[in-house]
């Protein structure tokens, strides 16, 4: 049910925000608090920081699949 | 005429004003509450003083010394005695002084506290958050602080605070004894700037103490003009009654104050100021009573000039009335094209179009001029209503001065010349709920008082005849017509966003028109044919076919002549009885559609083909062979369908309807048998053998199990009553074709109306234990509880007319719920996406370019340019390239539900060894949905 979010490390962060030339403040954003990354972060077994990047691959109805990137921040 | 930028706003920053500003900004002192002397003239510093701006004709600006509509009006100011509270503010004095120490003022947080919240949001601004998100933040900071100051002593200079409580709306209490405004201004002073920031206040655009008012802004008098009536009484407006007060109220506590009056007098009166100031801004503040106009009426203050519906901002600024513009009655015109629009002369000669003269127009528009605005003669043409000269001059031109106008016209004076056919003008009805609610029609002036509309572009527009009006813009710019005309021509939206099909296509009796012509493919003799093509623009009449020395034309043939020459399709039409196994090309009801080559080889043209909503071959054709060619065929379509449908004549009644005595014997049985099942249902149920359903009371059971033995009573009516009305009848031919109604409703004239229902039950409230007074308390056969067995066409009783309305009221109540409801979420909707913008790469941006969505509708097809939601129609493609048995082929594997592309070649393997074999024919239907 939940799809999958996975942690970008700083490279593929830079390499994301070059494709989309966009800026980390213009991704959509995603809480600390929020499930999903709680979840992550007790999988991972580390800290995620304010700043990092998610990708989240989900399910679509009208493509297979849909990538998209949450900034994560406090809160 | 087109005057060029002379100031562009770089930025604008809303703050609130200093009194120094305030003074500052103020074109006078205001100091009596006096307007107009005997005389009618404006009292020195009064509340119309000539220095803040002229409304009167004749008076100049003693400001600006500039006349009616050339000053712009200036502010002045009143100096209030003693400081009151801004209401617009309280909420952010009450945080403020919650949050600070009563006796030092700063802010009751630690200096590494306020370090960190100040990194928060420093943070929080990098990271792109939005206005709204910061003061959420603030408000937390604030919050913080507050609930410190509770708990311990400033950590600044030791003082232990009190509780600050709000006495709504403007009375601060600390600890239950009152604070004046004058303290709780001296609070917000001793307030440091540095400790304003995490708060979330820029201390260069605004100090705190500034929301403790000491000097109002008195408007303009141009924002609150006085009318005179025709008495000759002046009428002043609600904020000049309500400056006024203040005025007054300001004045009479200057002077006890000075003269030393009890504190007590002083009080009241500075209280009454702050009544008086509070509704000033907002006579709806909670807590206080509304002040009144002698009449009894609330007044209008600032905040209801500007809030809601009839405010300012969605009544003045996003909601404005526009010149160029007509509205009238709508009523059709078959032969106006799709893109058209039938305009009456008389609307025609108001309505104008600005043309700049050049030397290649110049003769053309002079003669234009010399017709002058109401030209005679029997063929419209267009007039002149006004010229505009090189120097912006406006000239009307009128019968008498059109020669003189005209001669004087030179190159680079603008012509309002009236519209004409061929001009771009925007189309719309409300309520405009999507893109195809405005849509650019190409002009045709007509005679008569009504828009003229071609019958396919009701539905986009949801319109029909019954008095509906429209209303009609005229582009003025070439601009703007070029986008009208690329963007949003009716043509450009025959498939619509919505569901990715055609949304304007025939309806009625197009489609039963094109039924008849070719259904079981009559046969037409030169007469009839003639007449039908007739209809048409040009045309190439098809070879006739000779039998027996006698030459007749094929319906199937007629309607091939407006395809395009190379077009397949294949799919089921509408009327197709979804037998068990589709025979396909064998179908014995000629339901299955086969067009090769621009032929139509089998199968009946109806709504599947055609209809607005459905028509797979108008999809088709405006998708691959675009637009114009779309428009094209809709047009001969709908004037062959017209054609064929007078050939014949078509006409439905009530007799349509009857249905032999035997079958109607057949109806009653069924349902006096039902009625007999149901009453044993009841009578099982009282006596307890009634089988309870899982999941289900008694009741509950009993309920379901008689609907459902009514229904089926009701379906059985209706299959009774459809066995003698074939295809033969008219209106069965309306309803299979999708043209105008359904079996259901013809059975329901016809056999049986059934059960009605109230929330998805049987009628069961109205008089204590049963519906009405004719029945048993606690009868719960099936004519006691709504059910009724007559059709429409025998008539009702009068208790199953009474359930009949009963069922019809539910109705009515659930559309006008739904649609207030639905509007207001539209409203919503609209406001959440309207600055939504698909940008070049792809991606779903908003105004500050921050991402919503990272691939549109995360494939980034446009529903109007793709296949049932696929960006190619594989399956044409195949049929290209593979020709047509390969194809076949393929889609019959696809049918089986094969997906591994390696079972599917060797399917293909096989299949062409064994040459042909015709088993298990494929669904394929041309890329359509069912």
């Amino acid at each position: 049910m939940v799809p999958v979010h996975e942690l970008l490390s700083d490279d593929e962060t830079d390499k994301v925000l070059k494709r989309l030339k966009i800026t980390r403040d213009q991704l959509p954003k995603i809480k600390e608090s929020d499930a999903a990354i709680k979840t992550l972060k007790i999988a991972m077994n580390m800290d995620i920081p304010e700043k990092s990047v998610v990708r989240i691959i989900r399910d679509s109805q009208t493509s297979e699949t849909a990538e998209v990137y949450r900034l994560v921040i406090r809160g | 005429m087109m005057s060029g930028v002379s100031k562009r706003i770089g930025s604008i920053r809303f703050t609130c004003l200093s009194p120094d500003e305030i003074r500052k900004m103020s074109a006078i002192k205001i100091i009596t509450a006096d307007t107009y002397n005997d005389d009618g003239f404006p009292i020195d510093q009064g509340l119309m003083d000539t220095h803040l701006g002229v409304i009167e004709p004749g008076l100049m600006c003693k400001t600006c010394g500039h006349k009616v509509d050339e000053c712009p009006g200036h502010f002045g100011n009143i100096d209030l005695a003693m400081p009151v509270i801004h209401v617009g503010y309280v909420k952010e004095i009450k945080k403020l002084l919650q949050a600070t120490c009563k006796s030092c003022g700063r802010l009751v947080l630690t200096e590494e506290d306020v370090r960190e919240y100040v990194s928060r949001q420093e943070t929080m601004e990098s990271l792109g958050s939005d206005a709204i998100e910061l003061r959420e933040f603030s408000k937390e900071t604030a919050k913080a602080a507050a609930e410190k100051a509770l708990k311990e002593v400033c950590p600044h200079c030791g003082v232990e605070q009190q509780k600050i409580t709000l006495d709504k709306p403007t009375t601060f209490r600390e600890d239950g004894h009152k604070l004046t405004p004058k303290e709780v201004r001296e609070r917000l002073e001793r307030i440091p700037d540095n400790d304003l920031i995490p708060l979330g206040i820029d201390p260069a655009a605004c100090r705190p103490e500034w929301m403790v008012l000491t000097a109002l802004p008195v408007p303009p008098v141009t924002v609150r003009p006085s009318i005179t009536l025709e008495s000759g009484d002046r009428s002043e407006d609600d904020l000049t009654h309500k400056l006024v007060d203040v005025l007054r109220i300001n004045q009479r506590l200057r002077e006890n104050r000075d003269a030393g009056a009890p504190q007590l007098i002083v009080e009241d009166l500075w209280e009454l100021l702050q009544y008086h100031v509070t509704t000033y801004y907002d006579n709806q503040t909670s807590g206080i009573p509304p002040a009144r106009h002698r009449s009894g009426r609330p007044l209008k203050t600032l905040v209801q000039r500007l809030k809601g519906k009839e405010g300012r901002f969605r009544s003045n600024l996003s909601g404005k009335r526009v010149n160029f513009s007509a509205r009238t009655v709508v009523s059709p015109d078959p032969w106006l094209s799709i893109n058209q629009v039938g305009v009456p002369t008389f609307a025609a000669r108001e309505l104008t179009v600005p043309v700049m003269v050049t030397k290649d127009n110049l003769e053309v528009l002079r003669n234009m001029v010399k017709r002058g605005p109401e030209p005679a003669g029997e063929v419209y043409a267009p007039g002149v209503n006004y010229i505009i000269r090189v120097d912006g001059r406006r000239i009307r031109v009128t019968d008498k001065n059109a020669e003189t106008v005209a001669e004087g016209l030179e190159i680079g004076y603008k012509v309002e010349r009236h519209l004409m056919d061929g001009d771009v003008v925007l189309f719309n009805r409300q309520p405009s709920l999507h893109r195809m609610s405005m849509m650019a029609h190409v002009v045709k002036v007509m005679p008569g008082k009504t828009f003229r509309l071609n019958l396919c572009v009701c539905p986009p527009y949801n319109a029909d005849f019954d008095g509906d009006e429209m209303n009609l813009h005229v582009l003025q710019s070439e601009e703007a017509r070029a986008e009208a005309h690329i963007l949003m021509k009716v043509q450009e939206h025959i498939l619509s966003p919505r569901f990715g099909g055609p949304i304007i296509g025939a309806i009625h009796d197009h489609i039963t028109g094109v039924f008849q012509l070719t259904y079981r493919n009559p046969h037409f003799d030169k007469a009839q044919t003639l007449f039908i093509v007739s209809k048409m623009g040009e045309n190439k009449l098809p070879e006739p076919i000779v039998e027996n020395g006698r030459e007749y034309w094929t319906g199937k043939d007629l309607f091939s002549t407006i395809l395009p020459k190379d077009f397949n399709a294949q799919f089921k039409s509408h009327i197709c009885q979804k037998c068990q196994k589709c025979e396909k090309e064998g179908c014995q009801y000629d339901a299955y559609v086969k067009i090769r080559d621009g032929k139509l080889l089998m199968g009946t043209i109806d709504d599947n083909a055609i209809g607005s909503g459905a028509g797979k071959i108008l999809d088709k054709i405006a998708r691959d062979y675009g637009a114009d060619r779309a428009r094209e065929f809709l047009d001969d379509v709908t004037r062959l369908a017209i054609g064929a449908i007078m050939v014949r004549g078509f006409s439905t009644g009530i007799d349509d309807e009857d249905i032999p005595e035997e079958a109607k014997r057949q109806i009653d049985d069924k349902i006096n048998n039902t009625f007999h099942d149901v009453d044993q249902l009841v009578a099982s149920f009282r006596d307890g053998t009634l089988d309870q359903m899982p999941g289900r009371s008694l009741e509950e059971t009993l309920e379901v199990e008689a609907m459902k033995k009514l229904g089926e009573a009701r379906d059985e009516a209706g299959r009774i009553a459809g066995k003698h009305l074939g295809l033969e009848n008219a209106a069965v031919q309306m309803a299979k074709s999708g043209a105008r109604g359904s079996m259901l409703n013809l059975s329901q004239m016809a056999g049986c109306i059934g059960q009605q229902a109230v929330r998805g039950e049987r009628l069961s409230r109205g008089y204590w234990n049963r519906t009405l007074p004719h029945f048993q308390k606690g009868d719960l056969g099936a004519q006691a509880k709504g059910f009724v067995k007559n059709s429409y066409k025998s008539g009702l009783t009068p208790t199953e007319f009474f359930f009949h309305s009963m069922g019809g009221r539910e109705g009515l109540v659930d559309t006008a719920v739904r649609t207030s409801r639905s509007g207001y979420m539209q409203r919503r909707l609209i406001n959440a996406l309207e600055d939504l913008k698909l940008k070049q790469d792809g991606t779903v941006r908003n105004t500050a370019d921050s991402i919503i969505q990272f691939h549109y509708g995360e494939d980034g097809i446009d529903p109007t340019r793709s296949v049932q939601g696929e960006a190619i129609d594989l399956d044409d493609v195949l049929r290209d390239v593979l020709g047509e048995h390969y194809a076949d082929l393929l889609s019959r594997a696809d049918d089986r539900k094969i997906s591994l592309y390696a079972t599917v070649e060797k399917d293909l393997m096989e299949a062409s060894t064994d040459d042909d074999d015709d088993q298990d024919e494929s669904d394929y239907d041309g890329g359509g949905d069912e």
